[in-house]
């Protein structure tokens, strides 16, 4: 669902923070879907999606005089950062995190890398959302929000080492959910 | 690249920019709430209950059972003395189809009145008695009640 739309952030969010309705509603339209298959990541019960992406849009706009454009994507990076956050914060309020800290370290499966490469987006996001929230949560923050295993741990209340061997649990169960699609 | 690296950056690059549709009428709330001027929570947060811990819960529940049994308690001790005081009641209710009272009879007031003299002569020191036994000095002070008394003359 890539589009090759353009939004000028600078100008959208100076707008928005002068209290310009069209403003808020343009930038909600344009990044709505990717906010919403961000939240989706973490947080996969359909009414919890929906509450955060509330929250967060809130949170977005109330704030958004705070923002400061570092060049274009800024503003997508911004408004993820906040939907990531309101999601973590989703979750543990939901004790939904402390399951990251079971050592699952024995389960066996043979340890391979998942074929991701041949699978399409929609289908892929399906198996990530089977994944258990522990494991999937390391998983998004360490593939797609770029963070280093210390900055997960800090994040979660974990350990590094942890946080490390979710993601390989992650790996491993994705994997084997995808060698069950072939 | 390593392989684990490999699977890592194709996933990223699948779902990087991955959208899904918004859910329907989400806009509407947003912007009410931002009219509202504040981050109200979502319509469908659940509101965080006050959650009373288990042991405050048992301790009420122990205190009401232990009110409620000290308050019939005292409701029965209470209409106990009660029930007795109401038999005097009930006698002198029974008396007044024109039972004469007791006290009102002449024998009765007789008896009464020997009963009250016979009482009074009980509690009475003799005072013979008491001159014997607290000798003679005594004895004169309690001349005025019985005349002068000697025990040499007794």
């Amino acid at each position: 669902m890539t589009g090759s739309r353009h939004i000028d952030e600078q100008q959208i969010a100076t707008l928005a923070a002068a209290g310009n309705a069209d403003a808020m509603k343009q930038i909600y339209c344009f990044y709505a879907g990717e906010l919403t298959a961000t939240v989706a990541r973490y947080v996969v019960d359909a009414d919890a999606v929906r509450d955060v992406l509330h929250d967060s849009f809130v949170k977005i706009f109330s704030s958004i005089g705070n923002f400061s454009y570092r060049g274009e994507g800024s503003l997508k990076a911004w408004m993820k950062r906040i939907a990531v956050n309101e999601a973590l914060a989703r979750l543990k309020d939901e004790n939904k995190l402390s399951t990251v800290s079971i050592d699952d370290s024995e389960i066996d499966i043979p340890d391979e890398s998942p074929d991701v490469e041949h699978l399409d987006a929609a289908t892929l996001m399906g198996l990530i959302k089977q994944l258990p929230t522990g494991c999937r949560t390391v998983l998004n923050l360490y593939a797609l929000e770029h963070r280093s295993h210390s900055e997960i741990a800090a994040l979660l209340g974990i350990t590094p080492g942890t946080s490390a061997s979710q993601l390989h649990r992650a790996k491993l169960l994705l994997a084997q959910m995808i060698r069950e699609l072939n | 690249m390593n392989d684990d690296q490999q699977w890592l950056k194709h996933l990223s690059n699948k779902l990087n920019e991955y959208e899904e549709p918004a859910p329907e009428g989400l806009w509407d709330d947003i912007a009410r709430s931002v009219a509202g001027g504040s981050a109200v929570p979502g319509p469908n947060t659940k509101q965080r209950a006050r959650v009373m811990p288990l042991w405050l819960r048992r301790t009420c529940a122990a205190a009401a059972v232990a009110a409620i049994v000290a308050a019939l308690w005292l409701v029965i001790v209470d209409i106990a003395p009660i029930s007795h005081n109401q038999q005097p009641t009930e006698t002198y209710s029974n008396n007044t189809d024109n039972n004469i009272p007791a006290l009102n009879t002449a024998d009765n007031r007789r008896e009464a009145t020997e009963e009250m003299e016979n009482t009074v002569a009980t509690t009475r020191i003799p005072v013979r008695n008491l001159a014997v036994a607290t000798g003679t000095a005594v004895a004169a002070s309690a001349q005025p009640i019985g005349g002068t008394i000697n025990p040499s003359e007794s």
